[in-house]
């Protein structure tokens, strides 16, 4: 094989969001096209979903074949790609009729909340109207056409990738609009003469013969950059250039030609006329994007999966996922008093403060509150009820999350200031601590009150946990209305009820939900399920939720959130290197041996100053320049929920980055732990794995891609709260302003943190 | 609030800056005849800068012109007070498979002296040229459309917004559902 065709042959350039990209349009498109199908399967035939897919392979071979590196070598081959993009994957994507397709094919909401409102937009409709007209049409093409070929502008994009990627677009956004008139895709209704294609055609295979014949007979090089390109093989810039030419030429005209002679026939033969009108084709309703949007939709549930459903709707599933958590703990309590204090070798260095924390929040971003379902403290609770009297009723004045906020801001101090992850002894003890207060707290007190008003884990998982995609939620609404016994909360058969008082068919959200499956496993009718969700949505309605109450009439949950948000940033912060160094010179300037009381001092600052200054600001500029009728101390409460993806956001980035960072640590640290125990098999400790790596931009791009999401997520959870405040959109905006300005500062402290040097945890 | 997801997703996919990615060799440095080889030299990025760099060469036969894939490149790049740095170029870190492709950190802006070592068929053969490195980008900037793309996001939804004005305040649907949740 020559050599040439062989590199070409293994030239796949990496284009994965291409390919993501022409995946998701053709998954969307296939599964409109089998409901479209199912329903009427002559106007929906095969060919339609055939055709569709090989205008989606024509781009991804345009674009991310090896057609793609090649192009930057041989003008013929960039012709090549241009073919593709202008005269073959449009009218192939057009045959596909798409736009019924992908429309039945989105999901429910994006088409009734994103897309319809286009669709009644009055002036895209004249926008497409105008575009989709012969005459603008054909000139759009042939003017984008004859624009990127002038030879300054193709040596701009050859040179620069933002300009070729731009070329590209305008060649298919062009290509598309001009074989929309000749196509007609299905529900098009031309109120031109089709004979008006005639001129039409043989117009575009004219201007595209002229430009032809440019490239065929120039006797010098048209464009510098493949001027100066290396020779390959024996053919010159001039042939390679004629070739190109040639190639516009024949396949070009070849593809304005045969449906100009398909057009011909039909009109002549008058095909048309034995059709029926298009009045009479019987046409889908009118798309106002109200269309089969049930009252009680069947939401997926993860009950019902084969496997996973039975294991979780089995009584014990609870205590079996427990107890190898609560293996693991021991062994880590165990090693963090006895181990050696190095954390990199040590269990409870490892563990808890790498692993944990990141499959943490990786599991409440793609799952839920699994965590809680599987919390090992909680075995010792089981022995407590035994052995304890549980009699109490938790005291009403700390019934609420104050309590826990204080908790949860001391632990984010204590982490750093007295270095808890550097210290397996600490680790160890603060694990141990967690089993024996909720042994003494659930032992005394009825209900699940260390989980629901002490936990800082719990807290965490509660408010990440409004972003995650699962919940447990009540199946058909009706049946818990007609059931008398309610047994979900008040338990049956020795199975207990919801401890937390979360009372299903009004819990609404995730928040103090542990995933017990006590509910689930109570009910007689099989009525709840661990169903999806959208993540979020419940951070800006403000419905009376069972156990909880409304969002805005509680300020401690609020509070709580604030603490969570502010913490993400701050714990993130106390670890880039800058602010390390920062720490160390202000202490040196006051004389202090030791940096931890500026350490608390940044705490106090991260965590209660520049909180309550920042909140307390938004709130009354919000109520200020929104005319709000509620109180500063109101909005703040109700606004602070849209702080939570952005939190969300960073505690993702950061945990990921020490997790995916430094994931093969725990490897040497079981070895020793295992050798120590005198199990050999598992060889000697790998010491290297435990020694940091130099972090690949990829992570980088990954943490920006969670500061990105929380960003937009904040965004419009705030907005969405603004429009729920204010009657009129304009006091609505201007109310959501500084909420906007706070989320955005968030984002960019995010970056800022992102972008610094970070130290590891639990490496050498 | 799954609709704002599938938004999200979609518009990332199709606004990626990196959707579309030019995989070719770079800037042409030169390109001339070294015994009995045809060498081209590229390098990527454009403008150069301190930090990562990519030098491709082109190995072609001096009289055919054509490639010669079993050739073996030896990259060498120096600067007066850095330690000289040096990498193969292979086949593997090229994403056009003519090429060879050798990537560098280059730890300072400046002036480079870029050798290319060729070992094959028609013996040995070296050639060079100077490159100038500009300064590194702040980190912020490299990977600014990372950090750009939500303004974009932003935007297209205040057109969506605009453009759907005459939705009432909030979604009837939205309303329905919430109202069934709190029943």
């Amino acid at each position: 094989m020559n050599s040439t065709f062989d590199a070409f042959l293994r030239s796949w350039p990496s284009a994965p969001w291409v390919l993501l990209g022409l995946l998701l349009a053709a998954a969307v498109y296939l599964r409109g096209w089998l409901r479209l199908h199912a329903r009427d399967p002559r106007r929906w035939p095969a060919s339609k979903l055939v055709t569709f897919l090989l205008g989606l392979a024509a781009l991804f071979v345009a674009l991310a074949s090896p057609l793609e590196p090649f192009a930057a070598l041989l003008l013929q081959v960039h012709m090549a790609q241009h073919l593709l993009l202008m005269m073959v994957a449009p009218p192939l994507l057009w045959l596909g009729a798409p736009l019924f397709p992908l429309l039945r094919g989105l999901p429910g909401p994006i088409r009734t909340v994103w897309v319809a409102p286009l669709f009644r937009s009055s002036v895209l409709r004249r926008c497409f109207r105008t575009v989709a007209h012969p005459a603008p049409a054909w000139l759009l093409f042939t003017a984008t056409t004859w624009f990127w070929h002038l030879p300054p502008i193709y040596d701009l994009a050859l040179g620069f990738d933002g300009w070729h990627v731009l070329q590209h677009g305008c060649f298919l956004g062009a290509a598309l609009a001009f074989w929309y008139p000749v196509i007609r895709p299905f529900p098009s209704r031309p109120q031109w003469s089709p004979w008006l294609l005639v001129p039409y055609l043989i117009l575009a295979d004219v201007q595209n013969t002229i430009l032809s014949a440019v490239f065929t007979f120039s006797d010098r090089p048209l464009y510098s950059y493949y001027a100066d390109r290396p020779q390959l093989g024996s053919l010159s810039p001039l042939e390679d250039q004629a070739a190109a030419g040639v190639l516009m030429w024949v396949p070009g005209s070849i593809a304005f030609l045969v449906p100009l002679f398909w057009i011909g026939i039909q009109l002549l033969y008058g095909e048309r006329s034995h059709r029926k009108p298009h009045s009479a084709i019987p046409c889908p309703p009118h798309f106002d994007g109200r269309i089969s949007l049930p009252v009680f939709s069947e939401q997926p549930d993860v009950l019902r999966l084969p496997l996973v459903g039975r294991l979780l709707r089995w009584r014990f599933a609870r205590l079996a996922f427990q107890l190898p958590l609560t293996v693991i703990a021991m062994l880590m309590i165990y090693d963090g008093l006895r181990g050696p204090q190095v954390s990199p070798m040590n269990l409870a260095g490892v563990l808890p403060w790498i692993h944990w924390r990141g499959f943490l929040i990786l599991s409440l971003l793609a799952l839920g509150n699994v965590f809680c379902l599987a919390c090992p403290f909680l075995v010792p609770r089981t022995l407590a009820r035994r052995w304890l009297p549980q009699g109490r009723s938790w005291p009403r004045w700390l019934r609420s999350k104050w309590l826990a906020v204080l908790l949860l801001a001391g632990f984010v101090w204590a982490y750093e200031a007295l270095s808890l992850w550097d210290s397996p002894w600490w680790t160890a003890w603060i694990a141990l601590g967690y089993f024996v207060a909720v042994f003494v707290i659930d032992g005394f007190f009825r209900g699940a009150a260390f989980c629901k008003y002490l936990c800082p884990i719990g807290q965490f998982n509660f408010v990440q946990s409004l972003m995650s995609p699962l919940e447990v939620a009540v199946r058909d609404p009706r049946i818990c209305t007609a059931c008398r016994t309610k047994d979900c909360i008040r338990g049956r058969d020795g199975v207990p009820g919801c401890e937390l008082n979360l009372f299903p068919p009004r819990k609404a959200s995730n928040m103090d939900c542990t995933f017990c499956l006590d509910c689930i496993h109570a009910c007689p009718h099989d009525n709840l399920g661990i169903q999806t969700k959208a993540p979020g949505r419940e951070l800006w309605h403000d419905s009376l939720r069972s156990g909880i109450g409304r969002f805005s009439k509680r300020p401690d949950l609020a509070a709580l959130i604030v603490v969570l948000v502010f913490g993400a940033f701050t714990n993130a912060a106390g670890m880039v290197a800058p602010v390390g160094e920062w720490q160390h010179e202000l202490a040196s300037l006051l004389h202090l041996g030791s940096p931890a009381l500026v350490t608390s001092a940044f705490y106090g600052v991260g965590l209660v100053v520049l909180p309550t200054l920042l909140v307390g600001t938004a709130a009354v500029l919000s109520r200020w320049l929104g005319q709000s009728v509620e109180s500063a101390r109101g909005l703040a409460t109700r606004f602070a929920y849209a702080l939570v993806p952005i939190g969300f956001g960073m505690w993702l980035a950061h945990y990921s980055f020490h997790l995916l960072g430094s994931f093969e640590s725990a490897i040497p640290a079981v070895q020793r732990f295992a050798g120590d125990l005198g199990l050999a098999t598992v060889g000697d400790p790998e010491w290297r794995c435990a020694c940091s790596r130099p972090i690949g931009d990829w992570l980088t791009h990954l943490e920006m891609l969670a500061l990105d999401l929380g960003l937009l997520f904040s965004l419009y959870a705030g907005y969405q709260i603004a429009r729920r405040e204010s009657e009129q959109i304009a006091h609505a905006l201007k109310g959501f302003a500084p909420w906007a300005l706070l989320i955005v500062l968030l984002f960019a402290a995010g970056v800022w943190i992102v972008l610094q040097p970070m130290q590891m945890r639990g490496t050498f | 609030m799954r609709s704002m997801i599938w938004f999200l997703l979609v518009s990332s996919f199709i606004l990626h800056p990196s959707s579309v990615v030019r995989a070719d060799g770079g800037t042409l440095r030169l390109s001339r005849r070294q015994g009995g080889y045809w060498i081209t030299i590229f390098t990527a990025p454009m403008p150069l800068r301190a930090g990562p760099v990519d030098v491709s060469v082109l190995v072609q036969d001096g009289q055919t012109r054509e490639p010669l894939p079993q050739a073996q490149v030896t990259v060498r790049m120096t600067q007066p007070g850095q330690q000289a740095l040096a990498c193969p170029a292979t086949t593997e870190a090229a994403t056009n498979k003519l090429l060879r492709a050798a990537p560098f950190e280059l730890p300072a802006p400046g002036r480079w002296e870029l050798e290319v070592q060729v070992e094959g068929v028609h013996g040995s053969a070296v050639m060079g040229c100077q490159l100038e490195a500009a300064h590194a980008l702040p980190r912020w900037m490299q990977i600014w459309p990372w950090i750009g793309w939500p303004a974009l996001v932003v935007a297209l939804f205040s057109v969506h917004q605009v453009l759907a004005r005459r939705r009432p305040l909030v979604s009837p649907v939205i309303n329905r559902a919430e109202r069934l949740r709190v029943k």
